[in-house]
Parts: C-alpha cells; sequence; structure tokens
C-alpha cells in the first residue's frame, strides 16, 4: 500500500468521528460541515460526506431538516445528533483519544 | 436554464441510473440533497461549479459509495446473517482487513451450519453421530461409517452441538457489527 492510499484510509476512518464531532456543536448542513471538517486539512472529501450522512440517518444517530436560507438560495438540509449519535460521538472519542495515544508514543518517539 | 442549472441537472441525469440498487425515497432524498449542495456551489461561479463536481466524483463512484454505505446501514440494523457478510466482503474489496473479517465471519457461520446439521443428524442416525476415541486418535462428528468403539458423548452431542452453533452465530455477528460501524481499516479496534 502506498502512502496516499493509506492516508486515504485514515481519512476514512475518522470521517464519522470528525462529522459526530462537528454536530455535537449544532446543526449543520454539507457545505458547512465540509468547511470546517477541512479547516485545517483536508479530512472529509463531498464524495464521502454524504453517503456517510445517509448511513447515520438510517442508522439514527442524526435526523434531518429541510431549511430555505433566509438570504435566498437553494434549501438546506440541516443535520443534527440524536441520543444515540451523541452516546456515539463521546464513545468514539475515548476510543480515538487512546489509539491517537498509542500511536504517537511508538511513532513520535521513533522520530 | 443556464450554462450552471445545466451541469447541475446533467450531473444528477447520470446520478439517477446509477442510484438504481436504492430504493425510490432515498434516490430522491439524495438527488435533492446533491442537487442542493451543487446549486449552492454554483453561485460562488462557473469555477466553483467546476471544482464541487470534480469533489463530489463521478456520478457512478458517488452512487458506489451511496450503496456500500446504505448496504452496511441496512445490514447492520437486520443483523441478518446473510447480509452482513456480503457487506463486509464487498469492503473487504477496499481492505484486506474487512476481506479477512468477512471470511472469518463466513467460515464460523458455515461451522455453525455443519454443528446444526449434526445436531439435526442424531435423532435421525444416533449411532452416525457422535464422538469416538480409537487407538488413532478422535472422530467426531456424523460418520458413515463410525468406529466400532462406544460413542463418548451420546445425546450430549445435541446440545453441545447446538450451544457450539450458536456461539458460531454470535462470535460471526459480533465481528460483522463491529467491522460495519468501524470503517478504519475494517477492523474493529
Amino acid at each position: 500500500m502506498d502512502v496516499t492510499t493509506w492516508q486515504s484510509q485514515l481519512r476514512k476512518g475518522a470521517a464519522e468521528l470528525v462529522v459526530l464531532a462537528i454536530l455535537e456543536r449544532g446543526p449543520a448542513y454539507g457545505l458547512e460541515m465540509l468547511a470546517r471538517a477541512n479547516a485545517h486539512g483536508e479530512l472529509v472529501t463531498d464524495g464521502g460526506l454524504y453517503p456517510l450522512l445517509a448511513r447515520l440517518e438510517k442508522a439514527e444517530r442524526v435526523t434531518a431538516r429541510w431549511e430555505t436560507p433566509a438570504g435566498g438560495g437553494p434549501p438546506r438540509k440541516y443535520y443534527e445528533l440524536t441520543d444515540q449519535g451523541r452516546a456515539m460521538a463521546a464513545e468514539m472519542r475515548a476510543r480515538w483519544v487512546a489509539f491517537r495515544g498509542a500511536v504517537g508514543a511508538l511513532v513520535e518517539e521513533r522520530a | 436554464m443556464n450554462e450552471h442549472e445545466r451541469d447541475v441537472a446533467d450531473y444528477l441525469g447520470r446520478l439517477r441510473p446509477a442510484l438504481r440498487g436504492i430504493g425510490r425515497p432515498d434516490r430522491d432524498a439524495i438527488l435533492d440533497e446533491i442537487g442542493s449542495h451543487l446549486t449552492e456551489c454554483a453561485g460562488g461561479g462557473t469555477e466553483a461549479l467546476a471544482a464541487a463536481l470534480e469533489r463530489l466524483g463521478p456520478p457512478h463512484a458517488l452512487a458506489r459509495r451511496y450503496a456500500e454505505e446504505y448496504a452496511l446501514a441496512g445490514a447492520a440494523a437486520r443483523g441478518g446473517p446473510g447480509r452482513l457478510p456480503l457487506a463486509v466482503l464487498n469492503r473487504g474489496a477496499r481492505g484486506a482487513a474487512a476481506l479477512a473479517t468477512g471470511l472469518a465471519t463466513a467460515f464460523l457461520y458455515v461451522l455453525a451450519a455443519s454443528l446444526a446439521v449434526v445436531a439435526a443428524a442424531k435423532p435421525v442416525a444416533p449411532s452416525h453421530v457422535g464422538a469416538w476415541r480409537t487407538g488413532e486418535g478422535w472422530q467426531a462428528g456424523l460418520l458413515a461409517e463410525p468406529p466400532a468403539v462406544p460413542d463418548v458423548l451420546g445425546w450430549w452431542a445435541v446440545p453441545l452441538a447446538v450451544a457450539g452453533a450458536a456461539a458460531c452465530v454470535l462470535l460471526a455477528t459480533a465481528l460483522l457489527r463491529g467491522a460495519g460501524w468501524l470503517r478504519l481499516w475494517g477492523y474493529k479496534l
């Protein structure tokens, strides 16, 4: 596996946690989530976000509603976390912190 | 219809047939959302829309992502033993770990089926089902020609086979549920 493919796999694995973490801060729609997720580097792709949101909605981790912006423009589909989604986000965050610590202790020590 | 609207309509027109494996209400919802996304991006001009189309990827690739996510969501929700292995094996094409998980669970389901056959066969052919210790070692299961030594298990073969089959199904389902929600390298942490 080359580095680019490996990095792509890393992003895919982290995408769900990233999206749940963004929605923990409040409801958001697709373009908003992409802007926040990718503010410091590409974490979530456009082509990956919307299918992921569809699965989260099917799994009842998020709910969605359509809103028309006050200033005009096309309607936007806003998502927000359900109680299940909040619980999932908390559990994923805890596992992520432990995972990051374990990997960092090994990788950063070598560096 | 202006040029941007034509470009958006063209993309959606190619996306719709690519989503044919997804139910109509979900398909319409996907088209509405992608259409809204592209229309808002088009408000930033021709280059913004072109960049948005590139970031979304070709319609068939986007449709495949949706199909994979729906398959995982649907399989995990229904918990069906047939659907989950297929969904994870499909993911296995994109990750060796997911493929290993799919193969392991498929093996466990086959083992469970074999044990179920053993349990069902005992009442029908009791002398052909059991476990036998011979001078050459152990033989167990459903045998056409069992050895000429006493069956060690007797009727205990039935509950043991049923319990073994149940354990295999539970373990396989646990493996698949873990692979279903955590997509990082296709295995459960």
